[in-house]
């Protein structure tokens, strides 16, 4: 893989990586939206599925024509609209079009989308998700057994919210991934520098996880220099939406 | 117990408004615990009905009957003489008991009263709880006895799915706890909280799939000819 194009490799040698959002459109051409981010350079740009639950612009096709226009796109990938074939095929697409970085997510619920009368597919989850694409990228091979000619490397990146609910759950949710392995997390922290600071020590450390890079999501209205957590060990930058 | 809930009233009247000789039908299983299928519900539709008709100006002649299940086709004998010179059955029963009706009676509409929901369970004031999807895999062992198949709206199968608030309440019905925080809770109390940390590999669907029907061999033992 080109070193350029390797999510790893560029936190690895970047003082900080950033993620930013990109939100597609209903549109069915996005260049004038293309367009409108030429400014955004060195960094990598997650192409949202379907947000909101709704339809947009199929975020395959985006992150090919930001691939083609330069940019290293992370392919957004959620559990609700598509079961393990049609995910298995778009990560195979994924892989075709050199695309090397996905980002997976449950997905919002139709229930609170725009669309609420639409069945919601939830075949597999976002943990099995991991799953299949690490043993796609890294064994070559489907969940059905089959073989994959030609496999490229994926880098599997999931969303945690490890300061919601049950704190129990949430490092069991973290060890699974550990175990998956997942190659980065883009984490939900509220900009709660302490707790995030508590959590890293006690629950992340703990977990060995600490050589697993960390996407901070800023809020509204945070601006990074504001806030101290970026510039913990282990954040490999900020995941901007 | 499979719950249903009865249409809204004037649906109900407006599906009947065509028949004039009707057979309203309770069902003496799940739709009675619900409150809605022994002979009390059948006599209160009945009643609706006749005043409908008579705002209408319509003649009627309704029957009143309760079959023990109308989902068996052993319970149905009792309706052979009440279905004679009979329009159309209005079935206050599940989906199944609808399906089971106009299959014994083919020449007689079958009118359903009720919308089916989910195999579940009534809590306290009128709360009813999906329970059970009939995915033909049941491994809830490991999950405290708690189906996250039925019970979790993204069937999230290896831990919470992120969308639960700070209080623990579920994205998709904020009036509910996330299941996971009831599946922790149990396995703490019981000492099975490992099995939180065990990862669950993808559901076998293979036999949860519409349209299926199970061949139990004579033998009784095995149900693996499943389709
Ligand atoms: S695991 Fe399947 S069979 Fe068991 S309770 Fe859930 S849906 Fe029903
Ligand atoms: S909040 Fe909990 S119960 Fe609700 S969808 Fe997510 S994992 Fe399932």
């Amino acid at each position: 893989m080109n070193p350029n194009h390797d999510l790893l490799t560029h936190i690895n040698r970047a003082e900080r990586t950033d993620i930013w959002e990109f939100r597609t459109t209903v549109t069915g051409d996005p260049r004038e939206r293309i367009e409108q981010i030429k400014h955004v350079t060195g960094t990598w740009l997650a192409v949202k599925d379907n947000p909101q639950a709704s339809p947009t612009l199929c975020a395959l096709a985006v992150s090919a024509l930001l691939k083609n226009s330069g940019y290293n796109p992370i392919l957004t990938v959620n559990c609700r609209d598509c079961n393990r074939i049609a995910l298995q095929s778009r990560l195979l697409g994924a892989m075709s079009l050199g695309i090397t970085a996905i980002l997976i997510e449950s997905g919002i619920h139709p229930a609170s989308g725009d669309d609420p009368h639409a069945k919601s597919v939830y075949d597999i989850d976002t943990v099995q998700l991991a799953g299949i694409a690490v043993g796609m990228s890294r064994r070559h091979q489907l969940l059905c057994g089959n073989t994959i000619d030609r496999a490229t490397t994926l880098r599997v990146g999931v969303r945690l919210s490890p300061f919601k609910g049950n704190m129990q759950l949430q490092e069991s949710m973290l060890r699974k991934y550990r175990d998956t392995p997942a190659d980065f997390f883009v984490l939900e922290t509220n900009d709660d520098m302490a707790r995030f600071k508590k959590w890293y020590d006690s629950v992340y450390c703990k977990l060995c996880l600490s050589q697993i890079p960390i996407f901070i999501c800023n809020s509204a209205g945070v601006k990074p220099e504001d806030n101290a957590i970026a510039s913990q060990k282990g954040v490999a930058g900020w995941y901007y939406r | 117990m499979i719950v249903a809930t009865l249409k809204p009233i004037d649906e109900i009247l407006e599906k009947a408004s065509s028949y004039r000789r009707i057979l309203v039908l309770g069902c003496g299983t799940c739709a009675t615990i619900s409150d809605w299928g022994g002979m009390k519900a059948v006599r209160q539709i009945s009643e609706m009905l006749r005043m409908a008709r008579s705002d209408r100006m319509q003649t009627h002649d309704l029957k009143e009957f309760v079959v023990q299940r109308q989902c068996e086709p052993a319970f149905l004998d009792p309706l052979l003489n009440e279905i004679r010179s009979i329009d159309a059955i209005l079935s206050l029963a599940c989906g199944v008991g609808v399906q089971i009706l106009s299959e014994r009676f083919p020449d007689i509409t079958v009118l359903p009263a009720a919308d089916t929901h989910f195999i579940g369970t009534i809590s306290n004031s009128n709360v009813y709880r999906e329970y059970c999807r009939g995915c033909g895999d049941c491994d809830i062992l490991q999950t405290g006895g708690v189906c996250l198949v039925a019970r979790c709206p993204k069937a999230s199968l290896n831990g919470p799915c992120g969308g639960e608030d700070e209080f623990g309440m579920c994205e998709v019905d904020p009036k509910e706890r996330c299941v996971w925080i009831q599946i922790a809770e149990r396995l703490t109390v019981s000492r099975r909280e490992g099995f939180l940390d065990k990862i669950v590999t993808p559901k076998d669907w293979s036999r949860s799939r519409s349209g299926r029907t199970m061949r139990i061999p004579d033998d009784g033992i095995t149900d693996e000819s499943e389709s």
